[in-house]
């Protein structure tokens, strides 16, 4: 009987939500240790309560995509925030995202918002290389990891999941599928290391395990901060070259959301300026697409990059398309 | 009359938490005639042949190094037995991706690791306690007369192989059966180890293409395969079932000079079994840094503990009423209700999970989809199984003459199954209700799809801070989520000495 009365008790507890409009349920694909410090932020500054639902590294990216997508029809999150513009355009052809203009992103580039303002990008990240600080004879373009002198000695993540995935389906759009894949091939052909994720090809380089790896700038900066001998370099930045890729954190409204009011002065607090002061020196240091914007030594501005100039509904058109191709890969 | 109403309210809650859910996914999945396609590819055929074989070889390996620790452990008098009982069990109540990340900060970076070896290494690590414990406590089973009365004759070789294992073949089928389920559908150390099997297939499908309805197709023969295993289990359980009345005390074998020998054995297999438990101890010993990881996760932390406890209380008591309905056959369903609960069990979480989604997020059952309970539905959906298999083997221990005398004096159906059935059933409910508090305390896969926002779980956090957390903080966590599993295992021990 006292196990019976526990278990009610515990039931009742459990079951019971307390009622609080004054919430707003977000869903974030942006590591936690970086998110949450500036969601935190928010509910002390407005007061309105957060509550969040973070990826994991073992579902890269997708855990929440794939949540977003099943509740389509009794929506449960009010805001997406994803750390690419791609999930972004998949949900927007799936029509589970509603357009919101916010006051914050006026100044942001065009090129990192979409243009009908189903989402709005910040804080981006840029694909780089980290390398072996002594190495002689450093990579400069993505070309580079079919040359025959790093037979072997490369690294690249997993190109089925993340950020990885959107750069080779931007390489798609930007080179045709025969140069791409040709390029896919020859990867394999000079004997590049497959990781699980951008941070282990960052490790790998740190630990010696290979001579340089493309990985977000974000697992680079922190690999930096923990004094690991490595380099940054900026892929692909002369005149006739394709540029850096750059991968926006993005916000975005849900269609049906029941919070919509606390979503959009979530993404409009989100999108300021002193928002991307905080993640450009959190350990992610992720360079802020407004201008003006303090900076910690070390990160590049926006302006100072060669960007790849890619438009991203195409390279989310491209992901879906090269898939099966991927995946046999 | 009342216990009729009784089982069909067991089968109708079953069938709305999790058959219903699955039906619906499987009924909307195969709608769709191009899914034939997926299965027509040579790649996905040999990752399920690999996918077979590793399994079977795993399981294969586990249950015979288990039993025979099992049978070490329980028959010998070697000092600190149980000691080493509690060690052994420790990784079976770590979500398996941590014992990967304890090898791998350990090994390193390594070519052995990553593949074949290291999926396989981990896999034995987290299985081997499943036969091990099952054996010891098939050991207790055994009436001691029918060894006293073989060793007149023989020596303890032929005793042990030709009355003791026999006799306790359903711990070893069993123990087969559970292991092999659990490696097929695991896919987390696989993509760890970046080692390609089938079920990191349908994963990829789920994960990687939002296609849910490839990702249940591709999960089938997942659980085709375990209800092949499951059928030829009961055929051969039917041949050499044995009922016991109760427990006994077991039959001590005398080692003589071997013991030192064993016990150094044991003594290394063990810390090697642990060493990757130990590397993450040592990397989170930092006082500082453990403190913090505790402030960060106590809630995580109490909010685990409190849905495994509600979640093994529905488990226990489902479960037993469950192997009550299968054993005494109600309503004629016993093998497709077992079979079905044994389907649940060898579908990847993923499925579960989003067929939870797509079933219950309406606005009319959104007090279950936007609290606790969802997540106490998915642990039904995932280890009812296992409640109901450990209930089941009690259950056939109890003679059915008991509760038919007691009918021929008049008492009723309900008072026979409350004061017998129940009554004789009490100490391995118990047993049953820590099993399943185990294993819903390191859940993660269904938890992740389903937990409303900002009721997160301790697995949960752990593995939403391994994205770029500093390694000593997930270390100091994983100590947290170890120690609060080994309460249970605490209590267990107790219990059985």
């Amino acid at each position: 009987m006292k196990v019976l009365a526990s278990f009610l008790i515990v039931l009742t507890l459990l079951s019971c939500s307390k009622k609080d409009e004054n919430i707003v349920t977000v869903y974030v694909s942006e590591d936690q240790v970086f998110s949450e410090p500036l969601l935190r932020d928010f509910e002390k500054e407005t007061g309105i309560v957060v509550k969040a639902i973070y990826d994991s590294e073992e579902s890269k990216g997708t855990g929440v995509m794939n949540r977003l997508i099943a509740e389509k029809k009794n929506p449960q999150a009010d805001v997406y925030w994803a750390n690419e513009p791609i999930r972004a355009e998949v949900l927007k052809s799936k029509d589970i995202l509603e357009p919101y203009t916010s006051k914050n992103a006026k100044d942001i580039p065009s090129v990192f918002k979409e243009k009908n303002n189903y989402w709005t990008g910040f804080s981006a990240r840029v694909r780089v290389f980290v390398a072996d600080s002594n190495l002689k004879q450093k990579p400069s373009s993505i070309l580079d990891y079919t040359n025959p002198i790093y037979r072997g000695k490369a690294t690249i993540a997993n190109p089925l999941f993340g950020t990885t995935t959107v750069h080779i389906a931007a390489l798609f759009t930007l080179w045709g599928d025969e140069k791409a894949k040709e390029f896919m091939q020859k990867l394999k052909e000079n004997h590049v290391t497959i990781s699980s994720s951008n941070g282990e090809s960052a490790d790998f380089v740190a630990s010696k395990n290979s001579e340089f790896a493309l990985v977000d700038s974000d697992d680079a900066m922190s690999r930096l901060k923990n004094k690991k001998d490595i380099t940054i370099i900026y892929p692909d930045q002369k005149d006739d070259e394709i540029g850096a890729f750059v991968v926006p954190n993005t916000l975005m409204l849900i269609k049906g959301a029941k919070h919509a009011k606390n979503g959009k002065i979530l993404i409009d607090y989100l999108l300021s300026r002193e928002s991307e002061k905080k993640l450009a020196f959190a350990d992610c240091a992720q360079i802020p697409l407004h201008d003006g914007v303090k900076l910690p030594k070390g990160l590049k501005k926006i302006s100072d990059i060669k960007v790849m100039l890619v438009d991203y509904e195409k390279v989310a058109k491209k992901l879906l398309e090269i898939e099966p191709f991927l995946k046999e890969w | 009359m009342f216990k009729k109403i009784l089982f069909f309210i067991l089968i109708l809650s079953l069938s709305l938490i999790s058959f219903l859910p699955l039906l619906s996914m499987l009924i909307s999945t195969f709608s769709d005639g191009n899914l034939i396609d997926i299965f027509d590819s040579t790649s996905l055929l040999k990752s399920f042949q690999k996918s077979l074989f590793f399994s079977l070889f795993v399981a294969s390996l586990t249950t015979v190094t288990g039993v025979a620790l099992g049978l070490v452990l329980a028959k010998t008098k070697l000092p600190y037995s149980k000691l080493f009982a509690t060690l052994l069990t420790i990784p079976l109540l770590i979500p398996p991706y941590i014992v990967a990340l304890g090898w791998f900060e350990l090994v390193g970076r390594s070519e052995l690791l990553f593949g074949f070896f290291g999926t396989f290494l981990v896999h034995f690590c987290i299985y081997l306690p499943i036969p091990l414990l099952l054996t010891i406590l098939f050991l207790k089973q055994i009436d001691p007369k029918y060894e006293n009365a073989a060793r007149v004759m023989s020596s303890w070789s032929r005793v042990l192989r030709e009355i003791t294992l026999p006799l306790i073949y359903p711990s070893i089928i069993l123990s087969f059966l559970f292991v092999f389920i659990l490696s097929f559908g695991e896919y987390s150390v696989a993509n760890f180890f970046r080692y390609k099997l089938f079920s990191l297939e349908s994963f990829v499908e789920f994960s990687a293409f939002y296609d849910f309805k490839s990702a249940t197709a591709l999960s089938l023969p997942l659980v085709i395969a375990a209800v092949v295993l499951l059928l030829s289990q009961q055929y051969f359980l039917e041949k050499n079932r044995f009922k016991f009345d109760s427990t006994y005390e077991i039959e001590y074998i005398d080692l003589g000079v071997y013991k030192k020998y064993l016990l150094l054995f044991l003594i290394l297999f063990t810390t090697f079994i642990l060493s990757p438990i130990l590397t993450l101890f040592i990397k989170a010993l930092d006082a500082d840094t453990f403190l913090t990881a505790l402030k960060s996760s106590y809630e995580p932390l109490f909010r685990s503990l409190s849905y495994s406890f509600l979640g093994a209380t529905f488990l226990t008591v489902f479960g037993f009423l469950s192997a009550y309905m299968i054993e005494q056959n109600i309503f004629k369903i016993g093998y497709i209700f077992e079979s079905s609960l044994i389907a649940l069990f060898a579908l990847p979480s993923t499925i579960i999970g989003i067929s939870l989604i797509l079933f219950f997020n309406t606005p009319y059952t959104n007090f279950i989809y936007t609290t606790p309970l969802i997540i106490i539905f998915g642990y039904i959906c995932k280890y009812l199984a296992l409640s109901t298999k450990i209930a089941q083997i009690k259950l056939a221990h109890i003679p059915n003459s008991m509760s038919e005398a007691a009918t021929i004096l008049g008492a009723s159906w309900w008072h026979s199954f409350r004061y017998i059935t129940f009554g004789l059933s009490k100490k391995t409910l118990v047993t049953v209700w820590l099993i399943a508090f185990i294993f819903t305390l390191r859940e993660n896969t269904i938890t992740m799809l389903v937990y409303p926002a900002g009721l997160d779980t301790l697995p949960i956090y752990i593995v939403t801070q391994m994205a770029n957390g500093k390694s000593e903080t997930i270390a100091a966590l994983s100590v947290i989520m170890i120690v609060a599993s080994l309460m249970p295992l605490a209590f267990l021990t107790k219990g059985k000495s």
